[in-house]
């Protein structure tokens, strides 16, 4: 297997009075065919994570190898030609189009940056790419107001597909969609990896996404992983982290008969400020120590491919 | 179950019109629901389907081109829509409170939590400021915010979102309204956030007997906390009933097709 | 099936907007009176019924009607025919100054919002120095040092105008730049100068248009008063700023002088504004 994305101690710190570690230390790998799914709550750092290894950011420091070629701090210029390996899908699903433009040609731009064709190959290859997302290629000729939220959706998996990348990059690929259509774009995105060969890293906030994409998970906290887990079955009953387990408990079971959220008891509440230092959930933990207080907990191998940082 | 005529939110038949440049748009169609004091009835359907525009229209907060057409709100056994604007304004607040999806925009940033909790404290009530200030922190304490009294000097932006929201939920409170109107309180939250802020919504309704009209389009969210449904669609109210019944035994294709759909 | 399909092809938000601004009446009766008065510059020598520059003393001061269907000046020149030679250099001047503007204003303005930084620091402190300069301060002092003339005058207001379009670029490049799609093209590989042009540009034109479109007017109406105050065009070129200023004597006596032009220059600012207001009111992004 390939490793495709390998981080050492990425870093990347906001401000200069007051310093937001954004993303703190994080060592992380996505081999090939191993979807990744990156989870963490607002103002984790998931985001910036995945901003900086696409490029779209230069981390303060540490090392990011993509397809085992150091990226980190390259100009634009260098990382162009990788990024035909490396597509990006956004959250927002409109905004993502420039509205001047049909959705076959903004498909076609992103073609026509890496690949040089004939006029009707490229027209080929858009319709193929509509295909491949479920959509009807004559949809290339509207505009992105003319979709709904789910086929911009669909569309911008296609442009990010029209490369065929090894590695596609989900910025919170269905938090804008209505419910309804969550599955099904959830389902077409494992569709597409089972087919075509492509691994994602997915970074979302809603812990019930994976198992539908990933094989993998990692839980972020304050720019922090706290726990890598491979396997995404019944990740709720074998998760070891303290916010881990408080995540899981937090998600809502759809089952008036099996309430748990209002019967749970009270925790502490979010806090204001990062802590100085040693483990970022040191202020919610019940199981919080004195060491706990002091070191950051490393990255321990409790059982294979699933690594816990904390003490307890 | 049986209630009192005055102890209920009762819309009948609603149908509220907007009028639009590409012409007459039927945004809510003949909807009926029903909210009662102590408990808790979700409105769930899809962006588009009307809901938000439904509670607008108890509040009497349609934008200038929407109408109701039809149907009758009547609350506490007074039809609402005899009043006028200035009576129905008049309720906002002390009848019907509010709270938004977003709460960083439905508080001022230019003012501290406290100038804003007494202030409509005072609207309502003839308090003195420092009688306002009381009451605001023992609403503060009771939606769970620590350190109330450093709160009250801080200005929303200072806040996380879970904490504006839990400010949102204890101005509102402050007033003790009869009903509660909650237009997707949790969706912008994270999901430990989201667990504490319903948790807040539902001791509210039982231990303050408030009738709550929850509006949102997560059915693992309405499976939690809420015990009448009503399921919206295009307008239209296509299937209500108790939540066990909604969730257990769904008539409407649509509300099969939703339930199918949670992941 | 594939001609079909052309014309069902969907119109953008951009061709829709524009068929809409273009459709409200307001633009409609600006472009008419601007495009009549285009035409009457260009074809000038064809329409005007006398030589503009040609003194007759007999025939000064005559009353419309006749040969010279406006009448004549203090000094006997048919005032139809130098109103007429007149849209020439108004127009002509103005166009000029606000193609130099744009061209200069605009990249000024993109590369400034596009990359911001310390680039666009220095670029906009750049732009202060020009826009605190008094346009009637810069034509006094190049009219003292190279001359009054109507080249000079050009150059005067260039030299002030640029910065205003260069503010006004860059502020639509950041808003632009503040896009998701920004983002979306920058991971689909583009390159700057593809995303400069192909989507900034294009996206912000429409705004552009519209402000300079209105900026016409004021520009014609600036060139006049210069004109009239002896910094810019001079006499006995029949440029309406100096037909006004030429016929002040005459104005207790013989007010149509001053009257005539007057209103010529009104519906022409009159015509450009409505015109670019229109064009505002349908561009304008209300997304």
């Amino acid at each position: 297997m390939q490793t495709l994305i390998q981080t050492e101690g990425l870093k990347k710190y906001y401000g200069k009075k007051h310093v937001v570690r954004a993303v703190d230390d994080v060592s992380l790998q996505i081999m090939q065919g191993r979807s990744l799914a990156l989870i963490g709550e607002s103002g984790s750092g998931k985001t910036t994570f995945a901003r900086l290894i696409g490029g779209l950011e230069k981390p303060s420091a540490g090392k990011v190898r993509f397809l085992g070629q150091e990226i980190q701090g390259t100009g634009e210029k260098t990382f162009r030609p990788l990024r035909k390996d490396m597509q990006i899908v956004f959250q927002s699903s409109g905004g993502v189009f420039d509205p001047g433009y049909t959705i076959g040609e903004s498909i076609v731009e992103v073609l026509r940056n890496y690949e040089k064709l004939p006029r009707a190959a490229y027209e080929e290859r858009v319709d193929e790419a509509l295909r491949r997302v479920g959509l009807d290629p004559e949809l290339k000729n509207r505009y992105v107001t003319q979709l709904s939220g789910g086929q911009c959706q669909r569309a911008n998996i296609a442009r990010a597909l029209v490369l065929r990348p090894k590695l596609v990059i989900c910025d919170e690929p269905v938090s804008s969609l209505d419910y309804s259509i969550r599955k099904q774009i959830l389902n077409l995105l494992n569709e597409i990896q089972e087919k075509y060969d492509v691994t994602y890293l997915l970074i979302t906030h809603d812990l019930s996404n994976v198992p539908y994409v990933c094989k993998a998970v990692a839980i972020m906290y304050q720019g922090r992983i706290l726990e890598y887990m491979e396997g995404t079955t019944a990740i709720g009953e074998r998760v070891m982290h303290p916010y881990s387990k408080l995540l899981y408990r937090s998600i809502p079971a759809a089952d008036p008969r099996r309430r748990r959220l209002l019967l749970d008891e009270p925790e502490q509440t979010e806090e204001l400020h990062a802590v100085p230092k040693g483990c970022p959930f040191q202020n919610r933990c019940v199981s919080c120590t004195d060491r706990c207080r002091e070191t950051m907990p490393p990255m321990v191998e409790r059982e294979p491919g699933h690594q816990v940082a904390c003490y307890c | 179950m049986d209630y009192r005529q005055t102890d209920e939110l009762s819309i009948e038949n609603l149908c509220v019109d907007f009028d639009t440049p590409e012409g007459i748009v039927h945004a809510v169609r003949d909807v009926s629901l029903k909210v009662h004091k102590g408990r808790i009835t979700a409105l769930v359907g899809e962006s588009g389907s009307g809901k938000s525009v439904t509670s607008l229209a108890v509040m009497s907060l349609l934008a200038r081109n929407g109408s109701i057409n039809n149907g009758k709100i009547i609350c506490n056994g007074t039809d609402l829509l005899a009043l006028s604007v200035k009576e129905r304004h008049a309720l906002n607040g002390r009848t019907f409170g509010m709270i938004f999806q977003d709460p960083g925009a439905a508080l001022d940033p230019l003012f501290t939590v406290e100038q804003q909790m007494t202030e409509g404290l005072r609207e309502h009530q003839r308090i003195s400021r420092q009688e306002a200030r009381e009451l605001s922190i023992r609403y503060l304490k009771a939606v769970n915010l620590q350190e109330p009294e450093s709160l009250l000097k801080k200005r929303p932006f200072e806040l996380s979102g879970g904490m504006c929201q839990r400010v949102m939920i204890a101005m509102t409170m402050a007033l003790q309204p009869d009903y509660l109107i909650a237009d997707e309180p949790t969706t912008a939250l994270d999901v430990t956030v989201q667990k504490q802020i319903l948790r807040q919504i539902y001791q509210l309704c039982r231990e303050q007997e408030i009738g709550i009209l929850f509006i949102t389009h997560d059915l693992g969210v309405v499976a939690e906390i809420a015990d009448e449904v009503a399921i919206m669609q295009a307008g239209q109210i296509v299937e209500n009933g108790d939540v066990l019944q909604i969730f257990e035994h769904p008539q409407h294709a649509y509300t099969k097709q939703l339930l199918n759909a949670v992941l | 099936m594939s001609r079909k399909e052309k014309k069902v092809k969907a119109l953008s938000q951009g061709r829709i907007r524009w068929a809409k601004a273009l459709r409200s009446p307001k633009t409609r009766i600006g472009l008419v009176i601007s495009i009549l008065f285009i035409l009457i510059a260009v074809l000038a020598p064809l329409i005007s019924p006398n030589d503009p520059l040609l003194v007759s003393v007999i025939d000064k001061l005559e009353a419309p009607g006749g040969q010279f269907p406006l009448g004549t000046d203090q000094l006997g020149r048919c005032i139809l025919s130098r109103l007429i030679w007149g849209s020439r250099y108004s127009l002509s001047y103005s166009f000029i100054v606000l193609g130099i503007t744009l061209l200069i204003g605009v990249p000024i303005g993109l590369v400034s919002g596009y990359v911001g930084g310390r680039a666009d620091t220095i670029l906009m402190r750049i732009i202060d120095i020009f826009m605190a300069m008094p346009s009637f301060v810069v034509a006094l002092a190049i009219a003292g040092t190279l001359g009054a003339s109507g080249r000079n005058l050009v150059l005067a207001m260039s030299l002030v105008y640029w910065a205003e379009y260069a503010r006004l670029t860059r502020a639509l490049t950041l808003q632009v730049k503040g896009q998701n799609y920004m983002m979306a093209l920058k991971a689909g590989g583009c390159s700057h100068g593809r995303i400069l042009l192909r989507h900034v540009l294009k996206n912000i034109a429409p705004s552009i248009i519209a402000l300079a479109t209105m900026e016409i007017g004021s520009i014609i109406l600036a060139i006049a008063g210069f004109s009239f105050i002896g910094l810019g065009v001079q006499a006995p070129t029949p440029e309406w700023g100096i037909m006004l200023s030429d016929s002040r004597e005459y104005f207790q006596t013989f007010p149509r002088l001053m009257i005539i032009p007057g209103i010529v220059i009104v519906i022409v600012v009159l015509a450009f504004n409505l015109v670019g207001e229109g064009l505002q009111d349908g561009l304008s992004t209300d997304r």
